[in-house]
């Protein structure tokens, strides 16, 4: 659901432009706090570069934790990009492809989660044409905030009150689904006040056929979690125990 | 172990960018669709960009363009996030150089 350039007014764009460098602006110094902090003391002993000398016992210092956090996060940017690009059919003409926030916010935590998304976005929107650069604020509020940030929440309480398998793949799905769902909805108002076209029409559209694309989407990041645990990958995120 | 998984994540990544060359579906997506059924969709203007809709202009081949158009998207990703963590390194090394020569 790229919002293409022409469906947004300035008003609009702006807006969601400012809310969107706001939340992500947060949760770039959350992902900083967390990786400064929550270093093991192990791994400042095990550096070997020339920056360690200068660095010393410093607290922030050049710690690979951090750099393998980042190339995490890129690893998990680069699969989503790819997913994104395949297209499933859905319905009647229709096709829909992974949004990923939730696969994303489970690999790397959610505020992580949410920068790989926009930064996803931004290098779809300025190279592959795939969203507008005018509609970009808009397209990372929902996606990477509503879509990520926010529905990681609902996968969170969900495993806090089924602490079982249960809970995992059940949160997992329920996150999914909803993270599709609220973006659309999202999109839908953002289309609407911009005084493209009626709310009363776009809005229930745009809910029937993400609905569909939900459960895909549910289905897709399910498998996908599973394929990361089978390459050993750590869904950790940011801080062992996200509050 | 770490960064055999990180270059398996990215093989796989890879494969799926081949495979969505290949495979994907070109009917619209969700919100071209909801557009086109509502009759705002001509309200839609085009985005200048190096890989217009996921191909490469010099391949015609549709499905090789656009899987090279995938790989070269994973390889701007993964060189954003590489900058990042180098950009980090020296910024870091760099304030405390500035810290040591105030002592």
């Amino acid at each position: 659901m790229h919002i293409p350039n022409g469906f947004l007014d300035p008003k609009v764009s702006t807006g969601t432009a400012f809310a969107a460098a706001g939340v992500i602006g947060y949760c770039i110094a959350k992902v900083r706090q967390a990786l400064s902090s929550a270093v093991p003391e192990a791994v400042f002993a095990s550096m070997g570069n020339i920056a360690c000398n200068v660095t010393g016992g410093s607290k922030k210092l050049i710690s690979s934790f951090a750099e393998n956090h980042l190339m995490r996060m890129g690893a998990v940017a680069s699969l989503i990009f790819a997913a994104q690009m395949f297209n499933f059919p859905v319905a009647n003409g229709t096709s829909g492809h992974l949004l990923g926030g939730i696969l994303a916010a489970i690999a790397v935590g959610p505020f992580s989660g949410a920068i790989v998304l926009s930064m996803i976005l931004t290098v779809q929107s300025l190279f592959f044409a795939d969203g507008g650069i005018m509609a970009l604020g808009a397209n990372i509020l929902n996606m990477a905030v509503i879509g990520t940030l926010a529905a990681y929440y609902i996968y969170y309480f969900t495993n806090k009150i089924f602490k079982n398998k249960f809970g995992f793949y059940a949160g997992i799905f329920m996150a999914a689904f909803f993270s599709v769902i609220s973006a659309s909805i999202a999109c839908a108002f953002e289309v609407a006040m911009s005084g493209t076209i009626e709310l009363s029409k776009i809005l229930p559209a745009m809910a029937s056929v993400h609905a569909r694309i939900g459960i895909a989407e549910a289905l897709i990041t399910i498998m996908a979690v599973e394929i990361l645990k089978n390459v050993k990958f750590d869904l950790d995120g940011e801080v062992k125990d996200e509050e | 172990m770490k960064n055999k998984t990180i270059l398996a994540v990215i093989l796989i990544s890879i494969a799926v960018a081949v495979l969505a060359g290949f495979f994907a579906s070109s009917h619209p997506d969700g919100l071209e669709k909801v557009a086109g059924g509502l009759k705002f969709e001509e309200k839609s203007k085009s985005t200048p960009g190096i890989f217009v809709d996921y191909t490469v202009s010099v391949i015609t081949h549709p499905a090789f363009s656009a899987a090279l158009a995938g790989i070269i998207g994973i390889l701007l990703i993964l060189f954003i996030f590489r900058s990042i963590a180098f950009l980090r390194r020296i910024v870091l090394v760099l304030f405390r150089i500035i810290k040591l020569e105030k002592k």
